[in-house]
């Protein structure tokens, strides 16, 4: 059965090239997803393909800043359709796999936006995610990227934002009905990684603030699907990365080595078709 | 006893919005493109904002669409908060372009689009756009 590894970092800014060539080798990433990229995506294919794999650059056409997508298969397999400065949506048409839109984002931190300011930029985003699935009559979507929300936030579980539900029972009915309105779910299964039970990390980003209420390790690195995606998603593929295969991202107390690396650790999932 | 009317004479002036300054907008960059690139407003609404979003869309290339900005607006006009990023900025400069701007009237509105058209980031993107569309046709017609 065809199976498509995806990986998603926001690498703070930093070249982290030799991390990334690291991660896609150990975790055999068939579609790398970058925020906050630097490096040229030629650059860094060429450094991808050193030991003879055969990642092709990011699409051409993309005009999102925010975003950086490399792939194992040819980027006219994976072309952009709708765009801003930080979302992309791409459709993914690749022999074997059954067609699906695969939208990439990085969403404005809380240093600049509000709580409510956050909740409307998920609305306009969820709009504009809408839009595209009806314009290509396309129902299957996969929504990855640093939603700088948790997954308990207004933005994420609000109707008027991504509407996403931890139950995979739950989204697989497809849409939930509220004042006579219907709204479609999203299913978010990266709330089943707070904290420390089965890994070191309780997180994918770590902040602390000298305040009463602080949550300090947050998950703003998460995968939503529609319910039509949700048989095709691995569950127990689901981690966030602590390891690049060589070196540990991790620093000292199991928090992600931001001196070193990124302030965010990488977010790992299997689709399989 | 009936009370008189209480209300005062409303201007009956017909007051141009945002939305619809945008939309002429759109109808001009389809004209000034030749009709290779068209434009599209798409509102939404949360809680007591409405946010128009301005796309570029390029029909040759499959529809390819880009969010250029976005407008909001609470139940009055204005003031108004345009969101504007430009593109093509150094890494560490990004976010601060990121800010919404006040918009407090039509003539202000006006004013900063016009801004946001001719900046260079516009342009490179529109260039980027039609040169690809033309690419594009030319290949589908040979």
């Amino acid at each position: 059965m065809p199976s498509l590894n995806v990986l998603f970092w926001n690498v703070q800014k930093k070249d982290l090239t030799p991390q990334i060539v690291n991660l896609a080798k150990s975790q055999d990433v068939d579609i790398l997803v970058l925020a906050e990229n630097p490096v040229g995506s030629g650059q860094l294919v060429q450094a991808l393909n050193t030991d003879g794999a055969a990642y092709s650059e990011n699409h051409p056409l993309s005009i999102c800043q925010k975003i950086t997508i490399v792939t194992k298969f040819h980027h006219n397999l994976i072309a952009p359709i709708t765009e801003s400065e930080r979302l992309t949506i791409r459709k993914v048409k690749i022999p074997m796999c059954a067609e699906f839109l695969l939208a990439a984002l990085h969403l404005p931190d809380k240093g600049n936006f509000s709580t409510d300011s956050q909740a409307a930029e998920a609305a306009e985003t969820v709009k504009a995610l809408v839009l595209t699935e009806q314009e290509h009559k396309q129902d299957a979507m996969v929504v990855v990227g640093d939603f700088n929300m948790n997954p308990f936030e207004v933005g994420m579980i609000s109707t008027m934002g991504f509407h996403g539900t931890m139950s995979s029972e739950l989204a697989i009915e497809g849409s939930r009905t509220v004042q006579g309105r219907t709204y479609p779910y999203f299913y978010n299964p990266t709330w089943g990684l707070f904290g420390d039970l089965n890994k070191e990390a309780s997180g994918t980003y770590f902040y602390r603030r000298a305040e009463h209420v602080c949550y300090q390790w947050n998950i703003f690195d998460q995968v939503l699907l529609r319910a039509s995606l949700i048989p095709n998603f691995v569950k127990k593929s689901l981690c966030i990365i602590q390891h690049d295969g060589v070196t540990s991202l991790l620093a000292d107390k199991k928090r992600p080595n931001k001196n070193a690396y990124s302030d965010h650790l990488p977010l790992f999932f299997t689709l399989t078709f | 006893m009936e009370t008189q009317n209480l209300w005062p004479d409303f201007p009956t002036e017909e007051i141009k919005g945002p939305k619809a300054i945008l939309k002429e907008q759109a109808i001009y960059l389809s004209a000034k493109t030749n009709k290779i690139l068209s434009a599209d407003v798409v509102t939404t609404q949360y809680k007591d904002s409405m946010i128009h979003s301005f796309y570029v869309v390029a029909p040759a290339l499959g529809n390819y669409r880009y969010k250029l900005f976005s407008l909001e607006h609470g139940a009055l006009y204005y003031p108004s908060h345009l969101t504007w990023s430009r593109v093509g900025v150094e890494p560490g400069e990004l976010g601060e372009d990121f800010i919404p701007r006040e918009i407090n009237n039509e003539e202000e509105l006006v004013k900063y689009l016009q801004a946001v058209f001719y900046d260079s980031s516009t342009k490179k993107i529109i260039s980027s756009l039609l040169s690809q569309s033309l690419a594009e046709q030319a290949d589908q017609l040979f």
